[in-house]
C-alpha cells in the first residue's frame, strides 16, 4: 500500500514536470508578450527594452526555462509581470480559499443531491422521479453552465430578486454560484448512479442477501448501493480537482474573487509566472485527488488490488 | 411423516412488453420433513421460477398465484412481508446455480456467512463470527479462520458455493432449496459438493429439493421426483418409479438421453427431437405434444389430467386413458 502511494506520487511528480514543460514552450509560443507598446503606448522603445531584460525575456526560451526551474526548487512561483508587488505564490494562497470553499460546498451538494436522485430512479425505475431524473441528467449534461448561471441569475435575482448576485459576504451569496456550479455534477452523479445502481439490483448477490431474509432497506444500503458507489468515486477525483480550483464563469458572473477568474485573466494578460504558478497548482491538485479517488476505491472494492503493476 | 411444504395449484406469470411468459403453470407438489424432492427438467420448464415463486424472490413483474402455499403449518400466502422475511434464510435457506455471481464482491465470506445469523438469531459480531467458523469447518473448507476474512473473489468456484452452502444452513433451516447447485461447478468439483450435500443431509434432518438437469445427482440424492416440462409437472413418483416404470414419453426421453458408461464411443446420444415450447403463447393442449412420438389429437388440444398410479406415482398424460392405444415405450 505505502509502496504503491510512493509510486502513484512518483509518477505524479513526472506528470507535473512533464506538464511545466509543456505549459512553459506552449505559452511562449502564444502571439503576444507581457509587454507590448500596442498595450501600453507610453512605453519607449528602450523602456520596453530594459523591461524585458529585467524580467528575462531577452534570453533564449530554453534559458528562461532553466531559471523558472531554478525558483520552482525554491518552492517560488515567481513575481506577477502585472502586479509588481505580488508574487504568485500570495496570489494562489489568498484566492484558492475563497474558490475552494464555493467548490467544496458545491461538492456536498452534488453527492448529497446526486446520489439519492440516482438510487430513487433506479428503485422506481419507469416512474415519475425516474423520468424526471433522466430528463433533469440530459438537462444538466447537455446545458452550458453558463446557459445555468444566467438564467438562475435572471430568475433569482432579476426577475424575483430573493438572492444577492455578487460577492460572498452571507450564506445566501453562496445559494445561487453552488447552484450553478452542481447542476452538471448532479446530474453525472445522478445518472451514473442510477445505471450503477440498476446494474447491482440485478445480481445475482441481490437474491442471495433476499434468500437470507435481509430487509429490503439493508438490501439497497447494503448490498447494492456500496456496488452501485464504485464509478461514482471514480469520477469523484476529477470532480473535486475541477470544482474547488474554482469556475471562470461563474466567478465572473457571480463576482467572486476565486482563482479561477485569475488564471484566466493571467492568460490574457500574459502573465507568464501567473500562467505558470497557476498550472502548476491545478496540476498537482488534480494528482493528488485522483490519487485519493484510487485509494477510497481500493478501501471499498477488495477486487481492487494496490499493486505496482 | 409430517408435512412440510404443500403447494396447490401455484401459477407464476411474467408481464413483458411483448405480452405474458406463462412460466409455471398450476403446479401442485408435496414434500415431507425429512424428506429430499428432485426437480428435473429442461431449462426453461419452470423448475427454478416454482422455487422462486414459493421464496418470493421473482421481480415485481412476475404475477404469482396460488390455492394455498402451506410450510410447516403456516400459510406462507397470507404472510406479511416481515413474517415472510423471518422464514427465509431461517427455516428455508436456498443454494443458488452460480456461486461465481451469488456472493456479494465486497463483503468477506464471515460477513457473508454471519449475515443470516445475525438478523435471524440476533447474534452479536464475536457470536457470529464463532458459528461462521463451525459453519465452515462443517462445510469442509479447509483453513477455516483464513477465509473468514477472505473476500469471494480470493476463492475457487467450489469453496464459494461450500460458503453458499454454509450461508444457506446457518440457522438450521427445515428445508434448503438447491437450484443446480452443481451445474457451474467442474466435474470433480461437483462430486465434492454432491457428498457435502448429502452428508449434510444425513447429520441434519432438514428436507432438501433439488433442482437440476441431471438425472444422476437426483439419483444420488433424492427419494422422490418431479419431471417438469413447459410449466407444468408431468410426472411424479419415488425414484424407483421414475427411473424403472416411467409411463410419461419426455420422462422416457430423459432416461434415454442419458449418456450410458458401456456405451461404445461411435454410439450417438439419443436427444429429444424439437426446441421447448416458447411459453409466451404455450401451446394448447400438453406442452410436450409437438415433440412427442406418440402424440395424438387429443394431445394438441387438451391438457391430460393427472392420472394417480399409485400412493406416489401420477402421470398427466391422455396414453393412461383407458381409450387410449396402448404404446411400447421405445428404447
Amino acid at each position: 500500500m505505502i509502496k504503491y502511494i510512493l509510486k502513484r506520487l512518483l509518477a505524479g511528480v513526472l506528470t507535473i514536470v512533464v506538464l511545466i514543460t509543456v505549459a512553459f514552450f506552449l505559452m511562449h509560443a502564444m502571439p503576444g508578450s507581457p509587454f507590448s507598446q500596442e498595450e501600453q503606448k507610453k512605453l519607449t522603445e528602450e523602456g520596453l527594452a530594459r523591461l524585458n531584460a529585467k524580467y528575462g525575456l531577452d534570453k533564449p526560451v530554453w534559458e528562461q526555462y532553466i531559471t523558472y526551474w531554478k525558483g520552482l526548487l525554491k518552492f517560488d512561483f515567481g513575481t506577477s509581470f502585472k502586479k509588481p508587488d505580488t508574487t504568485a505564490n500570495e496570489i494562489i494562497f489568498s484566492h484558492f480559499p475563497t474558490s475552494a470553499k464555493v467548490g467544496g460546498v458545491a461538492i456536498l451538494v452534488s453527492l448529497l443531491i446526486g446520489i439519492p436522485l440516482g438510487m430513487a430512479a433506479a428503485l422506481h425505475r419507469g416512474k415519475g422521479i425516474d423520468w424526471f431524473c433522466m430528463v433533469f441528467a440530459t438537462i444538466g449534461i447537455s446545458a452550458p453552465v453558463f446557459v445555468i448561471s444566467v438564467l438562475l441569475m435572471y430568475l433569482f435575482c432579476s426577475a424575483i430578486p430573493i438572492l444577492p448576485n455578487f460577492g460572498l459576504n452571507s450564506w445566501k451569496n453562496y445559494i445561487l454560484p453552488v447552484s450553478c456550479l452542481s447542476f452538471s455534477p448532479i446530474a453525472y452523479i445522478a445518472r451514473q448512479t442510477r445505471s450503477s445502481m440498476l446494474d447491482a439490483m440485478g445480481q445475482d448477490y441481490i437474491r442471495t442477501a433476499r434468500a437470507k431474509g435481509v430487509s429490503e432497506f439493508k438490501v439497497v444500503a447494503k448490498h447494492a448501493l456500496k456496488n452501485a458507489l464504485t464509478p461514482v468515486i471514480t469520477y469523484l477525483g476529477t470532480l473535486i480537482a475541477s470544482l474547488l480550483t474554482g469556475s471562470f464563469v461563474v466567478e465572473r458572473l457571480f463576482s467572486i474573487s476565486g482563482i479561477g477568474r485569475y488564471f484566466v485573466q493571467s492568460i490574457s494578460d500574459r502573465d507568464y509566472t501567473m500562467i505558470m504558478g497557476i498550472t502548476i497548482f491545478f496540476g498537482i491538485f488534480v494528482v493528488i485527488c485522483n490519487l485519493i479517488a484510487d485509494i477510497m476505491l481500493a478501501i471499498i472494492d477488495p477486487r481492487v488490488k494496490l499493486t505496482n503493476q | 411423516m409430517s408435512r412440510l411444504l404443500e403447494v396447490k395449484n401455484l401459477t407464476t406469470n411474467f408481464h413483458i412488453g411483448v405480452g405474458c411468459v406463462q412460466a409455471v403453470r398450476n403446479v401442485s407438489f408435496h414434500l415431507d420433513a425429512g424428506e429430499s424432492l428432485g426437480i428435473v427438467g429442461e431449462s426453461g420448464s419452470g423448475k427454478s421460477v416454482t422455487m422462486m415463486s414459493i421464496m418470493g424472490l421473482l421481480p415485481d413483474y412476475a404475477d404469482v398465484t396460488a390455492d394455498s402455499i402451506r410450510f410447516n403449518d403456516r400459510e406462507m400466502t397470507k404472510m406479511s412481508v416481515g413474517e415472510f422475511r423471518k422464514v427465509r434464510g431461517n427455516e428455508i435457506g436456498m443454494i443458488f446455480q452460480d456461486p461465481m455471481t451469488s456472493l456479494n464482491p465486497l463483503y468477506t465470506v464471515e460477513n457473508q456467512i454471519a449475515e443470516p445469523l445475525r438478523i435471524h438469531r440476533g447474534m452479536n459480531k464475536a457470536e457470529a463470527r464463532k458459528a461462521a467458523l463451525e459453519l465452515l469447518k462443517r462445510v469442509e473448507i479447509p483453513n477455516p479462520e483464513a477465509r473468514l476474512k477472505q473476500y469471494p473473489h480470493e476463492l475457487s468456484g467450489g469453496m464459494r458455493q461450500r460458503v453458499m452452502i454454509a450461508a444457506a444452513i446457518a440457522c438450521q433451516p427445515k428445508l434448503v432449496i438447491a437450484d443446480e447447485p452443481t451445474t457451474a461447478l467442474d466435474v470433480t468439483i461437483q462430486a465434492q459438493v454432491l457428498d457435502l450435500l448429502n452428508h449434510l443431509k444425513e447429520s441434519s434432518n432438514a428436507s432438501i429439493i433439488m433442482i437440476t438437469h441431471d438425472l444422476g445427482v437426483i439419483a444420488s440424492m433424492c427419494s422422490r421426483i418431479l419431471v417438469m416440462y413447459g410449466g407444468i409437472i408431468c410426472e411424479q413418483g419415488t425414484v424407483r418409479e421414475i427411473f424403472y416404470e416411467p409411463r410419461h414419453p419426455y420422462t422416457w426421453g430423459l432416461l434415454r438421453s442419458i449418456p450410458k458408461m458401456t456405451e461404445r464411443k461411435d454410439e450417438k446420444l439419443i436427444p429429444i427431437n424439437g426446441t421447448p415450447p416458447d411459453m409466451l403463447c404455450p401451446p394448447k393442449g400438453c406442452p410436450f405434444a409437438p415433440r412427442c412420438p406418440y402424440a395424438m389429437p387429443v394431445c394438441r388440444k387438451y391438457l391430460a389430467p393427472n392420472t394417480v398410479l399409485g400412493e406416489t406415482h401420477s402421470c398427466a398424460c391422455h396414453l393412461l386413458h383407458p381409450n387410449a392405444p396402448k404404446v411400447e415405450r421405445g428404447l
